[in-house]
């Protein structure tokens, strides 16, 4: 059985023939228009699930999607809900239309963390004129300090600081074999 | 007969639990009279708030009621009607029935049980008692209970467990779990507090610290002995200090810290913690090997938050975390932390004083369920080590302890309390 068509790999060494399908406007951009119906509906699928589960919120919202061989050589496709411009930290090219709602697509290393290929300023542009009325934007970074009252009835105040573990974004795991989906697994 | 008005205080701060649930009615405040009582509770019998007529009809005797003033500012009235007990009960028993208006200008009643440790003459009065005092709601759910030594509180009971019929027994709270809607407050709620009980009532003993005996039930947690109401959830508060200063050992509630003086012990309570609540445990290492277990209100079954400051139920700050930064032109700060160091200052209102802990390591839990990955740092795992490298971060499973970096690299560790 022919090795599965998802995984970026083959995705990003034929994507000069995806070009051809690229807006005129974002010749920085690659829309994949290939996907076989097994991950068109693994990923039409999830963003219904986001949608059920509010990750997504008043209609914003995209899928990041990062497709990556594991370590032993399984076909992974992790897709986490965006609902912000943080997209714009690790930008990328290759983005998907599935049924109307947004997917960028990430090549990932073993552990599927994203192979980022630097950041240009255009690509980011171009990116933000793409995905305008899609995202929130998010606040610039403003350092916050709350108050707090000790037992000896003073107040301090200290920067706020918040620490997130865990699964936030509805981050999941579909492992396929032979172009088939076998296994779902969420990171917790 | 200076000693009357706080065992009836006694009784005032364990009745006022007011709140009740579907025998409040909502009304305008007035004076209530035995009379008014009586009406009232023939109302929540028709009403099928009462589950037994037997209680109006036989079990009060009415000829003995008598009212009386609750301690503090509004000396709210209430009128106690004593039930007598019966030959046929296992234990000595004493009960009474209060009704009053609460703070929020609701009837409420209150059931009142007396159990002694020994059986006593069934007219033996409470001034000197010893047992346990339980607390229900008209419709005889528990609601709450103290343990009493010669009219010495030494600790609350959490729940009553039928043992045979109509034998009852009492569990000590020593978790301060959720018991028929209720989370029990401290082991000990008013240590050194001499408290006289009863129809007639005697006491001595200075309560100068009133706010420190709380009961809670399913819609108010109401300081014992001053009748003020503070309106909360249903949850667990944290326990004083122990009395050396230190936090007292036990697993993280919703609004309350855990804490453990050795990591195996801090283990057992974040996974027993993480058993009972169904979501994520957070804590932290301290330098010299405690761990410090942060309230789980942020938490969810598969994602946990650390925030920089957490509160009881009341308002008060259990704790903060920050970091060091010893800059001379930050006013609000302080030069006696180091630089980038994580503390954590546990705040002790007994000494009104904090203690300070410098952090070395940040644990989390995760379950370990069909469809997950239990044993792989998520992405916000990895991102929060890359946003704290200057402490360790762990997984803790009920199998295994894993150290894991900001680039997903997972190491398992084997300590002896772990498997």
């Amino acid at each position: 059985m022919r090795k599965l068509i998802l995984t970026l790999g083959l995705v990003l060494v034929t994507i000069s023939s995806f070009a051809q399908s690229t807006n005129e406007h974002f010749d920085k951009l690659s829309k994949i228009d290939t996907l076989s119906g097994e991950i068109r509906r693994t990923l039409r699928d999830y963003y219904t699930e986001c949608q059920d589960k509010n990750f997504f919120h008043e209609g914003y919202g995209i899928v990041k999607a990062v497709f990556f061989q594991d370590t032993v050589g399984i076909d992974v496709i992790s897709l986490t809900a965006v609902l912000d411009d943080r997209y714009t930290e690790a930008p990328t090219p290759y983005y998907a239309v599935i049924d109307g709602h947004f997917f960028l697509m990430y090549r990932g290393d073993s552990k599927g963390r994203i192979i980022e290929t630097g950041s240009d300023p255009i690509l980011i542009s171009q990116m933000n004129s793409l995905l305008r009325g899609r995202t929130y934007l998010r606040p610039l970074q403003n350092t916050r300090y709350n108050e707090f009252t000790g037992p000896d009835g003073k107040v301090k105040k200290r920067p706020e600081i918040q620490i997130l573990g865990g699964n936030h974004w509805n981050t999941t795991l579909f492992y396929f074999s032979d172009g088939k989906l076998k296994k779902v697994v969420k990171p917790v | 007969m200076k000693n009357i008005s706080l065992v009836f205080t006694l009784l005032v701060g364990l009745l006022v639990l007011s709140c009740g649930r579907q025998e409040k009615e909502k009304s305008t405040p007035e004076p209530i009279s035995i009379d008014g009582a009586k009406d009232w509770l023939k109302s929540q019998l028709v009403a099928g708030r009462i589950p037994n007529t037997a209680i109006l009809d036989t079990d009060i005797s009415w000829r003995s009621a008598f009212e009386t003033a609750m301690k503090g500012p509004k000396a709210t009235k209430v009128i106690v009607l004593p039930v007598p007990g019966t030959k046929e009960e296992k234990k000595a028993l004493y009960r009474q029935i209060w009704v009053y208006v609460s703070e929020q200008g609701v009837k409420t009643g209150r059931i009142f049980e007396y159990y002694f440790n020994e059986r006593v003459d069934k007219f033996a009065t409470l001034e000197d008692f010893s047992g346990v005092i339980v607390t229900r709601d008209l419709s005889g759910d528990f609601l709450g209970g103290l343990n009493v030594k010669h009219n010495h509180i030494e600790g609350l009971v959490k729940e009553i467990e039928i043992i045979g019929k109509g034998k009852e027994s009492f569990l000590d709270d020593n978790s301060g779990g959720k018991a028929k809607g209720w989370f029990c407050a401290p082991r000990v709620v008013c240590n050194g507090w001499s408290i006289y009980i009863g129809a007639t009532m005697v006491a001595n003993g200075d309560c100068d610290t009133d706010l420190d005996c709380w009961w809670i039930n399913s819609n108010y947690l109401e300081p014992a002995f001053t009748g003020y109401v503070i309106e909360v959830p249903q949850y667990n508060i944290s326990p004083n200090p122990g009395p050396n200063g230190d936090p007292i050992e036990g697993p993280p509630s919703k609004f309350g810290y855990g804490f453990a003086k050795d990591q195996c012990n801090g283990y057992k309570y974040m996974l027993s913690a993480q058993r009972d609540q169904g979501v994520e445990i957070a804590g932290a290492y301290s330098k010299f090997g405690e761990m410090i277990m942060f309230p789980t209100i942020n938490n969810e079954r598969y994602k946990m938050k650390i925030s920089d400051r957490y509160y009881y139920d009341d308002g008060r700050t259990i704790m903060t975390m920050f970091v060091g930064n010893p800059d001379p032109a930050d006013p609000q700060n302080d030069y006696k932390y180091k630089d980038n160091q994580v503390y954590i200052e546990w705040y002790d209102y007994q000494s009104r004083s904090s203690k300070l802990y410098e952090i070395t390591g940040f644990i989390h839990t995760h379950p370990i369920e069909d469809g997950t990955l239990p044993h792989v740092a998520s992405p916000e795992d990895q991102q929060m080590a890359r946003e704290w490298p200057q402490v360790n971060h762990f997984i803790l499973t009920e199998k295994r302890l894993l150290k894991f970096d900001g680039n997903g690299n997972i190491e398992r560790i084997t300590p002896p309390c772990v498997n």
